[in-house]
């Protein structure tokens, strides 16, 4: 850490004589002062150049609360202009409270238009998921991520992880997998699996399902995560090695529906919602991408199903 | 938004694809055209303040250069064994490359900018078909040549040798008066024939 | 059967923020005035004002009227107010010992100089619910306070300076010298523009706690104190009171003052063990924003408690103690718990229902 605390004074910022505090109600564009803007610019070129290594900055404190997607905010804040078309989604869904309430502001500090249309977004800030819809090169994906250090898992401190992390010391990552198998014959981690990026750092891919970890690897666009509360921005590429840590004789497994399909679209080929029932404990299985389902339940005649596409039990 | 603002959001995007598909070749905005400055202060704008320092080396406009750079950032001064941000007036760092900083292994991050001021493109043939350029952000699995042309081979070779030791290296960014703009971070393996 | 609901979101936010104002501001009381809460409430302000990060005790009222009295909801507000603000520039260091005291004591001996001044403190007063406070008259309360002045003879002058009891400690040899920072002379670092890297800088550690939430603090440091470490605290000094803002005019040169801010100040005497060699007293420092003792010394505690070797108890681990004390952070995270986590929790079913069915080795990868 460099001691910033200059024993002069500082020279008065351009417009010193008209400063004072903001009027009410009156904030920077994107409600980031410029200065913030730029360390988390800065920090996020170091990310892209280190793929999969975590860069601390000086995360500020944002109007939502740390731990609602404080992170993924500042870089959406940092990055985006009025030319944007901005997308936000929670678990797949763009009209889950959060997602909503974290449009709601971005849009009132830069007027910037929003979506539910993954191809028409340039911006996508995302929580937990990502989009079925295959990107582009000229979109980014902005990942919420609560934990950003994928050794927490096996150590608490940061001094002993960011040791492992200098040294590509993974060993007890691997041990506690290795494990797992031996007592479960399966590996238990679910979301927020493991993953060699560049084949030299292990990254948490934010609490993505095992389904969507593939999608990380050699994508077309630019993946950027950001944990607000834990100060750290790392990014992936595109055209970039994403591996998750699997053994020869154990492959990575990705989450079964067992052939199931939606009830909503009838599409087959998409990370499932389960509802339960109440009343009669029957399942419904729907798209966790809404406004993918959305999309192809309007376009698809033949695809569509008939029923809630429920548990046969 | 207002003008200054709007400018260093779309440069910064710019940047930010660079690094991301490195050889490729992109375009930053600069105020009053072409000229060697415009350039260098509209990244200057993007990345400098306060909380930063600088080192300019190079050609004769370095002092120049410097001063606009402080003026219009506030960015700190510091030498070039310390400096985060390394602006070279020309395309040839004259080996400075390696007494740049290369960051620690718990801190890589802490590794150097540079941004390399070129001239304008010389006439002639260019060496770019010499090298070949792979690893992140590059689709090609057999890679590609550097998309901007009459960056010096050497300076190349002297990049890879700084960045052999991942992920302790250096980024670099590579601009021209008219604006073109090629970036390639240090994940970047370059090959010479 | 019918689907899950998936439009609404934006309704249901704005009706909840609506009914929060019925909640707060729906019944026959009157609305209460930040003026009110400023005065009548100010231990409430000073706590939020800390917490927040931000000497505004006037924003402070506003942001606990806000939320209604959730402190960790108004230093929140405030916090998130404290991002706004531009950076105008550096106070000078500014030194305690010339602090306008209210109130200045130590346990650590029975009389020091410039004397012990109590002050406005509850502590010794008996904790009897008041009754009388139900229907406080104005006029009566006035006419208390009137007879207060009226009924004090002759006042001697506080003195304006009162030599710091630590300081007699340091000229007899009997407090350990701090460690000097590594660094390039400067030492001070800014956790508002830096994360906290471990181990971490003494300026560092010190900013953290002073914006950490006074009951994760008071815990932490009660653990110490109880047993869990071994900091075994006497307060040299306690000290409530104003301090000057010097600063630099950055056209004139010179320096001004340009306000006063109230602060909480503790120092904590701590006996080192020593392996060999003399034994000698440490001292740890706590400051912060207005009158709040309890997290003074709390943070006085915990400086000392981190600033030993090895750690034998979480209390003395700094990274520890440092992650886990600001009251933005721990709140929110701890809340967050309540945003839907079913797509990692159906990944969680996946795995579980696996494991059940005994099923292994038998399918395909997702490609």
């Amino acid at each position: 850490m460099k001691p910033s605390l200059p024993s002069k004074a500082i020279p008065p910022p351009a417009g010193w004589r008209d400063s004072g505090p903001p009027a009410k109600g009156h904030y920077s564009y994107a409600f980031l002062d410029e200065g913030a803007k730029r360390e988390i610019r800065r920090k996020m070129l170091k990310a892209v150049a280190i793929p999969g290594c975590q860069v601390p900055f000086g995360s500020r404190e944002m109007p939502i609360a740390r731990g609602w997607g404080t992170g993924g905010l500042q870089l959406t804040l940092a990055l985006i202009g009025p030319d944007d078309v901005l997308k936000v989604i929670d678990q797949g869904s763009d009209d889950s409270v959060n997602a909503v309430n974290i449009k709601k502001f971005v849009n009132r500090v830069t007027g910037v238009r929003v979506t539910a249309d993954t191809a028409a977004a340039t911006l996508i800030q995302t929580r937990h998921r990502i989009p079925e819809e295959p990107l582009r090169p000229h979109q980014l994906l902005i990942f919420q991520v609560p934990i950003p250090e994928p050794l927490r898992l096996v150590e608490p401190s940061e001094r002993e992880t960011r040791r492992m992390h200098a040294e590509a010391d993974y060993s007890r990552m691997w041990l506690y997998l290795y494990e797992d198998i031996v007592k479960f014959n399966e590996i238990t981690v679910g979301a927020r699996y493991p993953v060699l990026v560049n084949r030299r750092h292990l990254m948490d891919p934010s609490p993505i399902p095992r389904w969507d970890v593939a999608k990380l690897n050699r994508g077309e666009a630019l993946f950027l995560f950001c944990a607000g509360r834990e100060k750290r921005i790392y990014a992936v590429p595109p055209h970039t090695e994403v591996e998750p840590l699997s053994f020869e004789d154990f492959a990575f497994r990705a989450e079964d529906f067992a052939g199931r399909r939606c009830g909503r679209c009838g599409s087959a080929g998409t990370y499932l919602d389960e509802v339960i029932d109440d009343a009669t404990g029957r399942r419904a299985y729907s798209c966790s991408d809404t406004a993918h389902c959305e999309k192809v339940r309007r376009q698809g005649g033949d695809r569509a199903a008939d029923g809630p596409g429920e548990d046969p039990a | 938004m207002d003008n200054g603002g709007r400018r260093t959001q779309k440069n910064y995007r710019s940047l930010l694809k660079a690094m991301s598909r490195p050889g490729r070749l992109f375009r930053l905005e600069a105020w009053g055209a072409g000229s060697h400055f415009a350039v260098a202060m509209a990244i200057g704008e993007c990345l400098l303040d306060a909380e930063v320092s600088l080192c300019v080396v190079g050609n004769g406009g370095a002092r120049t250069l410097r001063t606009a750079l402080i003026g219009a950032t506030q960015v700190r001064t510091e030498s070039l064994e310390t400096a985060d941000f390394i602006f070279v007036g020309g395309s040839q760092s004259q080996g400075r490359v390696h007494l740049a900083r290369r960051g620690r292994l718990e801190f890589p991050e802490e590794g150097a900018t540079f941004v390399y001021c070129m001239d304008s493109q010389p006439a002639g043939a260019s060496d770019r078909f010499r090298i070949r350029l792979t690893g992140p952000g590059i689709a090609e699995p057999g890679g590609i040549a550097p998309e901007m042309r009459g960056i010096p081979v050497e300076e190349l070779q002297e990049l890879k040798a700084v960045n052999a030791d991942y992920p302790l290296g250096v980024d670099a960014f590579f601009v021209r008066p008219n604006g073109e703009l090629m970036a390639l971070p240090r994940s970047t393996r370059i090959h010479v024939r | 059967m019918g689907y899950v609901a998936v439009k609404g979101g934006a309704a249901a936010i704005e009706n909840a923020e609506r009914f929060s104002l019925v909640r707060r501001a729906g019944g026959a009381s009157a609305l209460l005035e930040p003026e009110q809460i400023l005065e009548q409430l100010h231990f409430a302000v000073d706590r939020v004002m800390g917490e927040g990060s931000l000497y505004a005790p006037d924003l402070a009222a506003l942001a606990f009227k806000q939320a209604a009295g959730d402190t960790f909801e108004a230093a929140f507000i405030l916090r998130s107010y404290r991002t706004t603000l531009a950076r105008l520039g550096y106070s000078e260091p500014i030194g305690t010992d010339g602090m306008r005291v209210i109130r200045r004591i130590s346990a650590a001996f029975k009389d020091i100089p410039g004397g012990q001044i109590l002050g406005p403190t509850p502590d010794y007063t008996l904790r009897l619910l008041d009754f009388e406070l139900q229907n406080e008259s104005p006029s009566r309360t006035r006419q208390q306070i009137r007879q207060l002045f009226q009924d004090t003879h002759q006042l001697h002058p506080l003195p304006e300076r009162f030599p710091k009891v630590v300081e007699m400690l340091r000229r007899e040899g009997l407090l350990v010298l701090r460690r000097h920072e590594s660094g390039d002379g400067h030492g001070l670092v800014d956790i508002t523009r830096q994360a906290l890297s471990f181990p971490a800088a003494r300026s560092a550690q010190l900013q953290t706690l002073a914006r950490g939430e006074t009951g994760g603090l008071l815990a932490l440091a009660y653990s110490n104190m109880r047993g869990y470490g071994s900091v075994h605290p006497v307060i040299g000094e306690l000290r409530v009171g104003y301090l000057p803002v010097p600063f630099q005019n950055p056209r004139s040169g010179s320096v001004e003052c340009i306000g006063e801010i109230q602060v909480t100040e503790a120092e904590v005497i701590s006996r080192i063990a020593e392996a060999e060699g003399s034994a000698l007293f440490s001292l740890g420092y706590g400051l912060c924003f207005g009158h709040n003792e309890t997290k003074a010394i709390a943070m006085a505690v915990l400086d000392r408690a981190m600033s030993g070797g090895e750690p034998a108890a979480p209390s003395e681990d700094q990274e520890f103690v440092l992650t886990h004390v600001d009251g933005i952070e721990s709140m929110g995270f701890c809340n967050h718990y309540k945003l839907p986590h079913y797509v990692t929790f159906q990944s969680e079913l996946d795995r579980l229902r696996n494991i059940q069915a005994g099923r292994c080795g038998a399918e395909d990868t997702h490609s």
